[in-house]
C-alpha cells in the first residue's frame, strides 16, 4: 500500500485548501479486486483495502477470481485500471479515467472486455489486449499501445488524436476497429511503425499518418482527410478489395508500398503517391481534387472533369497505367530535364484525352526545348487532345503541343520564347547616323527570328533590321552627340532583352579629296588636302569658270585661267589650323603661272584678286591656307576655310608671235603690182 | 594714167594715215579683236584647246600664242586694194562692188591664214616661220592681185 501525502510546503494561509487536498489524496491508493463478496465494484469487501475504489485510485483487477464484474460506481474517476487476468468482463456504469490515466491488460493474451463506456479526461493510454465495446468518450488524446489485440467496436466520440503503436514490452497485437467510425471523425489517426490496425468495417478518419500497417479488411473503405490536415502515411495500406477515399482539403501522401486492391477515389484535396510508394488500386480523381506525386499507380488512372492530375511534388514523374484524362493536367516547367525540372506522366498503357485541359506553370525554360509531359509507352497513339489543341502560352512562352512527339506517341511541348539577346558589335559613326553591328543570338527561342531593332539613346531612336541582318544603320542622329546603342531580336513570340550597349558619336566623315572635270573642259582636276584636324572636310567643292557662273568672281580677271577656278569650303576644321591643298591639273601649267585667288582680304574686305603663295610643279599646285588667315575668305578662325582660286597666267607662254598679214615690203610690192597692173590695163584699154 | 598713179599714191597715204589716227583705230582695234575671236571660235568648233584673250589667240594646252596685231588683220592689204580701186577710173558702183568682194576675199583668206599659222606654230617653228614670212604673204598678195585683176577686167570699156 502506498499513500500520497500533502506537501509540507502548504502554507498557513492556504490551510483549508491543503487540508481538503490532503484528505482526498490520503485515501487514493492502489486497490486490488478480491471478489470476496459479490461482483459489484461498490461492495467494500470485494477489495483488499476494505473499501470500494475512490477517485484517484489505481485499480488492479484480478480477473482470475472473477470473469464478470459490475462497475456500479458513481462519481468515481480512477487513475488507472490494470487487469492481471487474461479474460474478464466489466459492465455497468461508465468508467471515468483521470487525465494521464490508463487501462492496461497485463497478460494481453485474451482481451479483457469493457462493455461499459469509458470517459476520458485527458491524455489516456490504452494498452494490452482489451476490447472496448462501449463508447469511448471524453477528452483525449488516446494512445493505443497494443500488446495483444485491442478492439474498438463502437463508434467512439472522444476528442483529440489517436496514436497507435506496438507496446515495446511485447511488440505484438493489433488495434482492431470493428465499427462504422471507431476513430472519432475529428481524431488525427497515427499508426506508428510496428503498429498494426485492422479496419473491419468502412470508416472515416480525419487523417492518417505514420509508418505502420493498416488493413482494409472485408473490402472496407477508409475515408481519409476529413480533418483537412495534410499527412503522410509511409506504412502499408493493404487488404483485398479495400478502398481508399481521399476527402478534405489537405494533402494525403502515400509513400509506402500499398497493396489494397479496391478503388482509390480522390474527392477533395490532394492525394500524392510518392517514391518509393506505390498503389495497386484503380484511381479516380473527381472534380476539385488533385492526384500527384512521384510514385507508381500500378492501375488505371481516371481524372474526371475538373479533376486535376499534377505529377510530382515539385517537378517530378508520376507513373500510371492507362490514363484517362478528362480533367486538367498541370505541369510545372522549370527546365528541360524530366522529373527534376519539369513534370511528366509516365504511362504504361493507353492515354486517352477527353476535352482535357493543359495548364503549364513556368519558371524558366530555354526556347526550343522539347518537353515530354506524357511519356506514353509502346506504340499506341494518344487518343484525343487537350482543349488548347496547338499552343499554350504562359509567362511569355508559347508551348506547341504535339501528340506524336517523343518516340512517336508521346505528348510533348515545344517551348518557344523570345529570342536571346543579340551580341553587340561595333558602332561605326556616320553623317547623322551610325551603323550598329551585332551577332545573332545563340537561341532564337524556338521560333525563327523575324527581325532586329537597333535603339540609340538619348532619344530612343530606333531602326529596324531584317531577319538576316548583321548590322543596322540608325539614321536621324545628331552629329557630335554621343549615343549609346543596343540591339534586340524579335520572333513570333516576342522581343529579346537588349544586347549590351556600344557607344558612338555620329560625325560628318572627313572628305579630304575632290575630283571633277574642269569648268573649261581641259580634263579632270584632282584636289586633296591634309591638316586641319580630324573633322576637317570638304563641305562644298566645285570647279567653275572665271566668268559665267554664279560663283564666278565679278569683274575682269587679271590672268588667263586655262582650267578655270576651284571653289571650295572646308568645314569642321580645328579653328586656326592650317591645311595644305594639293591640286593636280590635267596638263602642265606653263611657266609663269601663279595661283590666283579672288576674295576679301583684311586690306580689301570687298574682295579682289591676289596671288596666293604656292608651289607649282608641272601640273601640280600646292598651297597652304590657315583658318582665318590669308586665303580664307571668311577672314575668321572659325574652323571653316572658304577659298576660290585657280592657276592663272597672264596669257600665252612667252610673247605671242605677231603675224602681220603683209610686211612692209610686201605692202609696197602689192601696191606697186596693183599700180603697174592698173596702168597697164588702163593703157591697154585706152583708159585715161 | 598719171592721174591714176598719183591718185593711188595719195589715197594710199591717206588711208594708211587714217588707219593710224584715233578715229581709224576705233574701227581697226575692234576689227582686230574680231578677227582673233573669229579665229578662236572657228578653231574651238573642232578643237577646244584654242582661246582668245584680247587680240591674242593661244592654246590652253601648249601656251603657244599668236598675236593679231594691227598689221595682222588684213586691213592694210585691203587698204592697198581699196586705194587702187578708188583711184582707178571706174563707176562708183563697180568700185563699191570691188571693195566688197576684195574685203571678203582678203579677210576670209586672212582668217584661214591665222588659223593655219596657229597650228603650224604649235607643230613646227620653222614651218611656221616660212609660212608666215613667205607663203602667206605671197598668197595674200596674190589674193588681192587676183581680185584686182578680175575687177579691172570686169570694168566696162571706155567709150573712147
Amino acid at each position: 500500500m502506498s499513500f500520497r501525502f500533502a506537501s509540507a510546503a502548504c502554507r498557513v494561509s492556504a490551510v483549508v485548501a491543503c487540508l481538503i487536498f490532503a484528505a482526498q489524496a490520503a485515501f487514493a491508493a492502489t486497490i486490488t479486486w478480491t471478489g470476496a463478496t459479490d461482483t459489484n465494484w461498490s461492495t467494500p469487501t470485494n477489495w483488499d483495502l476494505g473499501r470500494a475504489p475512490i477517485t484517484g485510485d489505481d485499480v488492479v483487477w484480478n480477473g482470475a477470481a472473477l470473469f464478470f464484474a459490475n462497475y456500479d460506481l458513481v462519481g468515481v474517476t480512477l487513475h488507472s485500471l490494470t487487469a492481471t487476468s487474461n479474460a474478464g468482463t466489466v459492465s455497468g456504469n461508465p468508467i471515468a479515467l483521470q487525465s494521464g490515466g490508463f487501462i492496461d491488460d497485463v497478460l494481453a493474451t485474451t482481451p479483457f472486455t469493457f462493455n461499459n463506456a469509458v470517459v476520458l479526461n485527458g491524455p489516456t493510454i490504452l494498452t494490452g489486449a482489451s476490447r472496448f465495446a462501449g463508447v469511448i468518450s471524453g477528452t483525449g488524446p488516446v494512445s493505443v499501445e497494443h500488446c495483444g489485440d485491442i478492439y474498438f467496436t463502437s463508434s467512439n466520440t472522444y476528442s483529440g488524436s489517436t496514436f497507435v503503436s506496438s507496446n515495446v514490452s511485447c511488440n505484438g497485437g493489433r488495434l482492431i476497429l470493428d465499427a462504422p467510425n471507431p476513430i472519432p471523425p475529428g481524431s488525427a489517426f497515427t499508426v506508428a511503425n510496428g503498429a498494426t490496425v485492422f479496419f473491419l468495417q468502412s470508416a472515416a478518419i480525419a487523417s492518417l499518418s505514420g509508418a505502420g500497417a493498416v488493413l482494409l479488411a472485408n473490402a472496407s473503405t477508409l475515408t481519409v482527410g476529413g480533418g483537412g490536415a495534410s499527412t503522410t502515411f509511409s506504412g502499408l495500406l493493404f487488404g483485398a478489395g479495400g478502398s481508399l477515399i481521399k476527402t478534405g482539403a489537405g494533402t494525403f501522401t502515400l509513400s509506402g508500398a500499398s497493396t489494397y486492391t479496391g478503388s482509390t477515389i480522390v474527392n477533395a484535396g490532394r492525394l500524392n503517391v510518392t517514391q518509393p510508394g506505390s498503389i495497386q488500386s484503380p484511381t479516380t480523381v473527381n472534380a476539385g481534387a488533385t492526384l500527384g506525386g512521384t510514385g507508381m499507380i500500378n492501375a488505371p488512372v481516371t481524372v474526371n472533369t475538373n479533376g486535376m492530375l499534377e505529377p510530382g511534388l515539385s517537378p517530378g514523374i508520376l507513373n500510371t497505367r492507362n490514363l484517362n484524362l478528362a480533367g486538367t493536367l498541370q505541369v510545372e516547367v522549370n527546365g528541360t530535364n524530366a522529373g527534376t525540372q519539369y513534370d511528366q506522366v509516365n504511362v504504361t498503357g493507353t492515354v486517352n484525352l477527353t476535352n482535357a485541359t493543359l495548364v503549364v506553370t513556368v519558371g524558366a525554360v530555354p526556347g526550343g526545348s522539347v518537353l515530354t509531359i506524357i511519356n506514353n509507352d509502346g506504340a499506341d497513339p494518344v487518343t484525343g487532345t487537350f482543349l488548347a489543341v496547338s499552343t499554350v502560352s504562359v509567362g511569355g512562352i508559347a508551348f506547341v503541343v504535339s501528340y506524336t512527339g517523343g518516340d512517336g506517341n508521346d505528348v510533348t511541348l515545344t517551348a518557344m520564347t523570345a529570342p536571346g539577346a543579340p551580341t553587340i558589335g561595333t558602332a561605326t559613326p556616320g553623317n547623322g547616323q551610325a551603323t550598329i553591328a551585332f551577332t545573332a543570338p545563340a537561341s532564337n527561342g524556338g521560333s525563327a527570328i523575324t527581325g532586329y531593332t537597333a535603339t540609340c539613346n538619348p532619344g530612343n531612336i530606333t531602326a529596324p533590321g531584317g531577319a538576316l541582318a548583321t548590322s543596322i544603320v540608325v539614321p536621324g542622329l545628331a552629329n557630335g552627340t554621343p549615343y549609346t546603342c543596343s540591339v534586340t531580336a524579335t520572333n513570333a513570340i516576342g522581343t529579346s532583352a537588349a544586347s549590351g550597349t556600344v557607344g558612338v558619336t555620329p560625325l560628318i566623315p572627313a572628305v579630304t579629296a575632290f575630283s571633277g572635270p574642269s569648268a573649261t573642259g581641259t580634263g579632270t582636276i584632282n584636289a586633296s588636302f591634309t591638316g586641319g584636324g580630324a573633322g576637317c572636310s570638304f563641305t562644298t567643292a566645285q570647279f567653275i569658270p572665271v566668268t559665267g557662273n554664279p560663283a564666278s568672281p565679278p569683274g575682269p580677271a587679271p590672268a588667263v585661267f586655262p582650267h578655270g577656278l576651284f571653289d571650295f569650303t572646308l568645314g569642321g576644321c580645328t579653328p586656326a589650323s592650317t591645311i595644305t591643298m594639293t591640286i593636280v591639273y590635267p596638263a602642265a601649267l606653263p611657266a609663269g603661272t601663279q595661283y590666283w585667288k579672288y576674295g576679301p582680304t583684311q586690306g580689301i574686305p570687298s574682295g579682289s584678286w591676289y596671288v596666293m603663295p604656292s608651289t607649282i610643279t608641272g601640273n601640280t599646285v600646292v598651297f597652304s591656307i590657315t583658318d582665318g588667315g590669308p586665303g580664307d575668305d571668311d577672314l575668321a578662325a572659325n574652323g571653316t576655310i572658304v577659298d576660290q582660286g585657280g592657276p592663272g597666267n597672264p596669257g600665252p607662254v612667252g610673247s605671242p608671235t605677231a603675224i602681220p598679214t603683209l610686211q612692209e615690203w610686201a605692202l609696197m610690192l602689192l601696191g606697186l603690182l596693183l599700180m603697174l597692173s592698173g596702168l597697164h590695163y588702163a593703157r591697154h584699154r585706152r583708159l585715161v | 594714167m598719171k592721174r591714176f598713179a598719183a591718185l593711188f599714191v595719195v589715197l594710199l597715204l591717206a588711208l594708211f594715215a587714217l588707219e593710224l589716227t584715233p578715229p581709224g583705230q576705233l574701227v581697226v582695234r575692234p576689227w582686230t579683236g574680231f578677227v582673233a575671236d573669229s579665229s578662236a571660235t572657228l578653231i574651238r568648233a573642232f578643237d577646244g584647246d584654242a582661246m582668245s584673250h584680247g587680240n591674242v589667240l593661244f592654246s590652253k594646252r601648249s601656251g603657244f600664242a599668236v598675236s593679231i596685231e594691227a598689221g595682222c588683220n588684213g586691213v592694210e592689204a585691203l587698204l592697198v586694194l581699196a586705194a587702187a580701186m578708188l583711184a582707178f577710173p571706174a563707176p562708183w558702183r563697180m568700185k563699191l562692188i570691188g571693195l566688197a568682194i576684195g574685203a571678203v576675199a582678203i579677210q576670209a583668206l586672212n582668217i584661214v591664214r591665222v588659223i593655219s599659222l596657229y597650228y603650224l606654230g604649235q607643230w613646227n617653228a620653222q614651218a611656221f616661220e616660212w609660212a608666215h614670212l613667205y607663203a602667206w604673204q605671197a598668197l595674200i598678195m596674190l589674193d588681192a592681185l587676183i581680185v584686182w585683176l578680175l575687177w579691172i577686167r570686169a570694168l566696162p570699156r571706155s567709150p573712147s
